[in-house]
């Protein structure tokens, strides 16, 4: 019994910590006042970039460090330039950021899936990989493993409070959001902070991807993607009322229902002593629901008084000021 | 630039006012999108393998087809549930929404299809009409959440996508199981083999075009006619189109905002249902219950073709038979060289330039139609009217602002 509540501890450590990420990074994006539904896009691309990072550097002789070090610089990076596509387009040119965002989910699917038939050996859409350089264990053969994010994410989910609220940068950034006239007013340059808010969920969107996909499996499927985690993270973030801390917490919770739809057979059967199958009426798509379910009743009870920033989804026009 | 300017002037007067149209310039600014996608599409296929590129191409856009032949019917077939998708994402844009939950709906329209075909034994009838309810409630949820608790549209539909996707597969899996074939790995039945009544009738033309036609297209098309005859011709099309431009004014008017806000996104998500019911109940595939932790891809070109039909019912059947001929066509590329993706890639690459179709419009406005020699106005009168939500209305604001203006200096010239 214990065995499984330490993997259920596993997973919801792996989930929430990704979650965190991408949540993280829509809050920067929107706190700026840009509106990041392509994070699931982005989160693709990061996730493919990385992968395959990782296959081309362990046939090398490159040390286990330097190679965790370049796969996660190389998704962070291959995010941040595809977020660009997003930045530019939204920024300067005042496009909708909703359907630039869901145009960047379609591109990145196609693109990750094009590639990773021309990379396999006959057209395969998977990626295998192997993350024994990313997951640690205590003891060998115990069922609680850690990762090398979660580190990373207690370091990034403290950064990001005090960036946020104690650094100008992000004054700066939270002013361009709520109110860009008035940032402008003061020198403040808001296409610039925009950029950055955009360009940090773009770093934020490659690292969860990762965080997402290394830890659980040992191959990666192109066409399913990252199966909705980037909207998740959209929605956890507005209950975390865009504010840092809350969205730590609010990952954990939501990566609870996440880690059941994996482990709950097991866990079920060695609290009762039956297994649950589909006859009995329970398959993983019930407990893969349930975050949606939540983030659709949490929504509909919180959207009143949210506490959005004010000027996200409206392009800054100057002379409207 | 300046030459064809000219030659642009030299036409007939007649010609140039066809040509200078609100509808004639946001046709060049969808063909644009296409263009530069295409592109996009071909300079893709030359890095995979130059020499194949060409003709490989050419085999995607033309579709494989021939005419009459198998692939003709192919095409109709799968025209026919892209078209009510466009439909529905035209129609909540018309009323100021992003119907982004299409998938959902389509999804659960799907599932109310399938299972009242292969559970019920139901005929195509009943089932079609029982996947427009249920797509229509899947729509309205989203809608309510809108109009009294102002959740964004948005958030919701993607919310309640994920949700239809994991219920119709957790149906299929449990209280459904037996809609589905175990030996196949784990599909539906096909309704050739459990109840050939739900088939849409065919005319007796299934055995000869490959079991591909269907009366599918022809309903498409009458949803089309209906519903521009609805937007463009009802008191209630006109309050639709009025609460999308402006909320507050049109219940200042006393148009009821918040019921036409649900009653059109109940239109909605009917036709994204009537789309899932055309695809599946013509007997084109068999829904995958197990594998499928992806929404299905249809859906989603739904609003590829919303958009490249400038948002518009008529433009979008032809945007939809454009969209389905590249991903019908890019199964007939050589697979080895080139995947079939690529057609999806184009359709993104479109979605993402229609996001700045404006922009193709004012090139034009300075580059081809523009008498003077204009240079910075266009421009700044782009960035300029752009206001808060960026919907096709400003796009025609900009226009009919630019055509005033050419208009007055024609006058002054006249003089």
């Amino acid at each position: 019994m214990g065995a499984q509540f330490l993997l259920l501890l596993t997973y919801i450590l792996i989930f929430g910590v990704a979650l965190m990420f991408v949540a993280l990074g829509g809050m920067f994006s929107e706190r700026s006042g840009v509106i990041n539904i392509g994070l699931e896009g982005i989160m693709v691309v990061g996730g493919f970039v990385g992968l395959v990072t990782l296959n081309g550097l362990s046939s090398t002789t490159c040390p286990g460090w330097l190679i965790v070090i370049i796969t996660i610089l190389s998704s962070i990076v291959a995010g941040i330039v595809y977020s660009l596509l997003l930045a530019v387009v939204c920024i300067e040119f005042k496009a909708d950021q909703t359907l630039i965002g869901t145009a960047l989910n379609l591109i990145a699917t196609a693109v990750s899936v094009i590639f990773t038939k021309r990379l396999s050996e006959g057209g395969a859409t998977t990626i295998s990989f192997a993350n024994n350089l990313f997951v640690y264990k205590f003891t060998e053969g115990s069922s609680f493993s850690f990762n090398v994010f979660l580190f990373i994410g207690i370091i990034a989910l403290a950064v990001s409070f005090v960036i946020l609220y104690r650094f100008r940068f992000g004054l700066r950034l939270r002013a361009c959001g709520e109110n860009p006239a008035a940032a402008d007013s003061v020198g403040i340059n808001v296409k610039k902070y925009r950029y950055a808010g955009v360009l940090i969920s773009g770093a934020f969107g490659g690292l969860g991807a990762l965080a997402y996909i290394l830890p659980t499996a040992t191959n990666w499927n192109a066409t399913s993607g990252v199966a909705g985690f980037g909207f998740l993270a959209l929605a956890i973030m507005i209950f975390g009322q865009w504010k840092p801390l809350r969205i730590g917490i609010i990952s954990l919770i939501f990566s609870l229902f996440l880690s059941l739809s994996y482990v709950y057979s097991g866990l079920f059967e060695s609290i009762f002593g039956f297994t649950l199958t589909a006859e009995n009426g329970v398959t993983p798509e019930l407990f893969r629901m349930l975050p949606f379910i939540a983030s659709l009743i949490l929504l509909t009870f919180t959207s009143k008084k949210s506490r959005a920033p004010k000027a996200e989804g409206i392009p800054y026009d100057k002379s409207t000021r | 630039m300046s030459k064809t300017k000219d030659f642009f002037n030299s036409l007939p007067a007649k010609s140039i006012k066809i040509l200078k149209s609100d509808g004639a310039k946001k046709t060049y600014s969808s063909l644009f999108c296409i263009l530069v996608s295409l592109i996009i599409g071909i300079i893709f296929l030359l890095c995979m393998d130059a020499p194949r590129a060409f003709p490989e191409f050419i085999n995607m856009i033309s579709g494989g087809m021939t005419f009459g032949g198998i692939n003709f019917f192919a095409i109709l077939a799968k025209t026919a549930p892209l078209l009510c998708c466009g439909l529905s994402i035209v129609f909540a844009n018309k009323s100021g929404m992003f119907n982004i939950g299409v998938a959902g709906q389509y999804t659960i329209g799907v599932f109310a299809s399938l299972m009242f075909a292969l559970q019920f034994n139901m005929s195509w009838i009943v089932c079609m009409l029982f996947a427009m309810i249920f797509g229509a409630i899947w729509a309205i949820i989203p809608g309510i959440l809108k109009a009294y608790c102002n959740v964004s549209e948005v958030l919701s539909g993607i919310m309640l996508n994920w949700v239809a996707l994991f219920f119709t597969n957790y149906s299929f899996q449990t209280y459904l199981s037996d809609c589905v074939n175990g030996a196949e790995g784990a599909k539906t039945f096909t309704l050739f083999s459990k109840n050939p009544s739900a088939l849409l009738p065919d005319i007796g033309l299934r055995a000869s075009t490959n079991n591909y036609f269907s009366i599918g297209i022809f309903i498409a098309l009458i949803a089309a006619v209906v519903i521009w005859f609805l937007l463009s011709k009802t008191t209630f099309g006109f309050q639709v189109k009025g609460s999308g431009l402006n909320k507050e004014a049109t219940k200042y008017a006393g148009m009821k905002g918040n019921r036409n806000i649900i009653v059109s996104m109940a239109i909605s998500g009917c036709l994204a249902g009537l789309g899932a019911s055309l695809y599946y109940l013509a007997g084109l595939e068999q829904w995958s219950v197990q594998a499928s932790s992806a929404l299905p891809g249809l859906p989603w070109n739904g609003i590829v073709v919303a958009f490249v039909g400038q948002l518009s019912p008529i433009g979008t059947i032809f945007a939809s038979i454009f969209v389905t001929l590249i991903s019908h066509g890019s199964r007939f590329m050589l697979q080895t060289s080139f995947p079939a993706e690529i057609s999806d890639l184009v359709t993104g690459l479109i979605v993402y330039l229609s996001g700045l179709s404006n922009l193709a419009i004012i090139l034009l406005n300075k580059y081809v139609f523009s008498k003077k020699k204009v240079s910075k106005k266009d421009c700044e009168m782009f960035f300029n009217n752009k206001n808060d939500d960026v919907n096709s209305n400003d796009s025609t604001n900009i226009i009919s602002k630019e055509n005033e203006n050419i208009s007055k200096e024609e006058k002054t010239e006249d003089k």
